[in-house]
């Protein structure tokens, strides 16, 4: 499958008031066509870095190496013109809070309008009634009604669907949600998630869902990328990653979330000690391996890069289960 | 009859026109964990909030070991302060800035021998996993999960009968989540304190709770033993939440339907008539929109449900098996 999105080798530094902080690693991905690519890990991993830095939405103080191509064209240093041409149009992005993303004093119709008209050139009147089937398609009742509705009329849920209504609504061929339903509770999450599904099998849109929840990787990806400190450190198929977790850190993370009918009278959870390092400069070795329990000399003094093939991974002592043949 | 930590009777929180909690009736045994669920607005903090007496409930009452503290002054509260702690969601903003992480453990004590102060806090600390060096830090310093450690530590220190537990790991990662998830696994086992556990976290509360009670919009719709809830639960509601919790595997959750309840949530100023959730409830029936369900013990002890569509024994409609109404909020087709 030829990818759409392919990132290769970026690295992204800030500068800071406390000196250089590296966020992203030499991170290269993949995004087929209709295809839903999760980028998974915790708090500080870069996966947010990540996202932001595929259309130049980072801020002038991060450094930005590397290529990010979208059907071909390079992304990475491009001018203004060809950016604003792409954001919104070809690449879209739905934040996690949905009411921070909207303008409080337009309505909804206007603002999903202002978008067609400015990407597409639609006039008012076609831009209405675009509007209104967008937010049919996103699953809102009596969209004909609800596009006069102001941003602080509608649910987290309601907004969230417009906000995907919004990223949509130029067919962009890749969709970027970072933490979509994060903030959403779960019957509304299981809605938003629905839509995003229906999204990529009616639309095609690729997706990049950056998330720390493994339960909606779990629903939604077809692959999955796992980040830790700044790098990919596993990438596989998502049945496989979950079934057959390679990294330690991976296999921890997995092991840290209750599973169904398991109570703490009877099992434990899986504990990661320390902490995720805070790095001025990429070091030439594993960045996990103070934290990992299978970690040897090699680990310290030595970068592990990704394995090729499908399930790749960048561990020297990787986990091999009895699964594989 | 077993000694409860913990009654709450009728307990009704009203904010001006806002029913925030609007008769609930919860008991807690002596050193058991009761998780309280549900989503955000429907009233479960609130409940924390008037159980440690941060609030002052509007009417109802709440027994702490048999002791009426409902509208106990701000004095006669000092004592009872010691049988109940809370914990918050958000360590950084529950552990004052200014203070060294000693002082903070150490407060509930002030009433105590100075000299005695600093033993305790290092037993403490010791006792959530830091070292005791870390009583000299300032909150900042140190980590998330290190930071609700500390909370922890605080809220255990004059070994209360009761902890209010306010999503103590929502706002952690996942590895973090999990050592926290075990601390107080451990320290409930070990000291025997009871625990409201207050969460929409539903994987955390199987992990956790010994009994579970599932609040919507200010009231309770069922509570019952923890395999009862997640086996075989009875209410709707308790249904529907729990089938849209994705879980952590592909192909098991790829093989469940999420009822989906729409995005609407009535308010909690001008509540729905008869049954709170009739208006997202996909398989109401005229009674439910105008008759209130009454709260009945069912099946097996302990097991309350408040829903008019519920049997005797326990049995009644299943929202996830009721077809044709799933996904009537998703894609339009």
């Amino acid at each position: 499958m030829k990818p759409v999105l392919q990132v290769k080798d970026l690295s992204v530094t800030f500068r800071t008031e406390d000196g250089m902080l590296s966020a992203v690693d030499r991170v290269s991905l993949e995004v087929g066509d209709g295809e839903v690519l999760a980028v998974v890990g915790e708090s500080g991993c870069g996966k947010s870095v990540t996202a932001m830095s595929l259309a130049g939405l980072l801020p002038r103080t991060a450094t930005v190496d590397g290529s990010v191509t979208l059907d071909g064209t390079e992304l990475i240093g491009a001018d203004k013109r060809t950016l604003r041409s792409i954001r919104g149009r070809e690449v879209a992005y739905i934040f996690q809070e949905p009411m921070t993303s909207l303008n409080p004093v337009f309505t909804v119709g206007h603002q999903i309008s202002e978008v067609l008209r400015t990407h597409i050139g639609l006039d008012r009147q076609a831009a209405q009634a675009r509007a209104i089937e967008l937010l049919t398609l996103v699953g809102i009742p009596s969209a004909d009604r609800r596009i006069n509705d102001y941003p602080h009329q509608l649910s987290g849920g309601m907004r969230q669907r417009v906000m995907i209504a919004m990223a949509v609504a130029c067919d962009p061929k890749v969709l970027i949600a970072d933490e979509p339903t994060t903030a959403l509770d779960v019957t509304i999450q299981a809605g938003i998630l629905d839509v995003l599904r229906e999204l990529r099998e009616r639309l095609g849109t690729s997706i990049v869902l950056i998330t720390h929840d493994l339960g909606v990787v779990a629903d939604l990806a077809d692959r999955v990328a796992v980040m830790y400190a700044g790098r990919v450190v596993e990438t596989a198929e998502v049945h496989e990653l979950f079934a057959n977790p390679q990294h330690p850190y991976t296999a921890g993370l997995l092991g840290a979330s209750p599973a169904a009918g398991r109570h703490a009278e009877t099992h434990r959870l899986s504990e990661i000690p320390g902490l995720v390092p805070v790095l001025a400069e990429q070091p030439d070795a594993c960045t996990f391996a103070d934290r990992c329990p299978r970690a040897t000399e090699v680990c310290t003094s030595s970068q592990p890069e990704l394995t090729p093939g499908a399930h790749r991974v960048a561990c020297w002592h990787p986990v091999r289960e009895s699964v594989e043949v | 009859m077993e000694s409860l930590a913990l009654e709450v009777e009728d307990l009704i929180m009203h904010f001006g026109p806002v029913r925030a909690v609007d008769g609930v009736t919860l008991r807690i045994k002596q050193g058991s964990v009761v998780a309280l669920v549900g989503e955000s607005g429907s009233g479960k903090s609130t409940v924390g909030r008037c159980i440690v007496r941060l609030l002052e409930p509007t009417a109802g009452t709440i027994r702490l070991a048999g002791a009426d503290v409902t509208h106990l002054s701000r004095r006669q509260l000092r004592r009872h302060r010691r049988d109940v702690s809370i914990v918050f969601q958000d360590p950084a903003g529950s552990l004052d800035p200014r203070f060294s992480v000693g002082d903070i453990v150490g407060e509930p004590l002030r009433l105590m021998r100075r000299k005695e102060i600093p033993a305790k806090v290092s037993e403490a600390l010791r006792r959530v996993g830091l070292r005791p060096e870390v009583a000299h830090r300032a909150p900042h310093e140190l980590s998330g999960g290190q930071r609700q450690r500390v909370s922890i530590a605080r809220a255990l220190i004059s070994e209360p009968r009761l902890l209010v537990a306010d999503e103590p790991t929502s706002a952690l990662d996942v590895s973090v989540q999990a050592s926290v998830l075990n601390l107080l696994a451990d320290l409930q086992r070990d000291l025997g304190f009871a625990c409201l556990f207050i969460t929409h976290d539903l994987s955390a509360v199987e992990y956790l709770a010994d009994e579970v009670a599932v609040m919507y919009l200010g009231q309770l719709v069922e509570q019952g033993p923890r395999a009862r809830i997640f086996g075989a639960p009875s209410h709707p509601y308790t249904q529907a939440l729990l089938s849209a919790a994705p879980v952590p595997d592909p192909a098991e959750q790829r093989a469940r339907k999420p009822v989906l309840l729409g995005d609407d949530l009535p308010s909690a100023i001008d509540p729905p008539s008869g049954c709170r959730f009739h208006t997202r409830c996909p398989v109401a029936v005229d009674i439910c929109r105008t008759v209130v369900p009454e709260r009945r013990t069912i099946g097996e002890a302990g097991h309350q449900v408040a829903c008019h569509l519920v049997n005797e024994d326990g049995t009644g409609p299943d929202v996830r098996l009721a077809d044709g109404h799933n996904r009537h909020q998703g894609v339009a087709r």
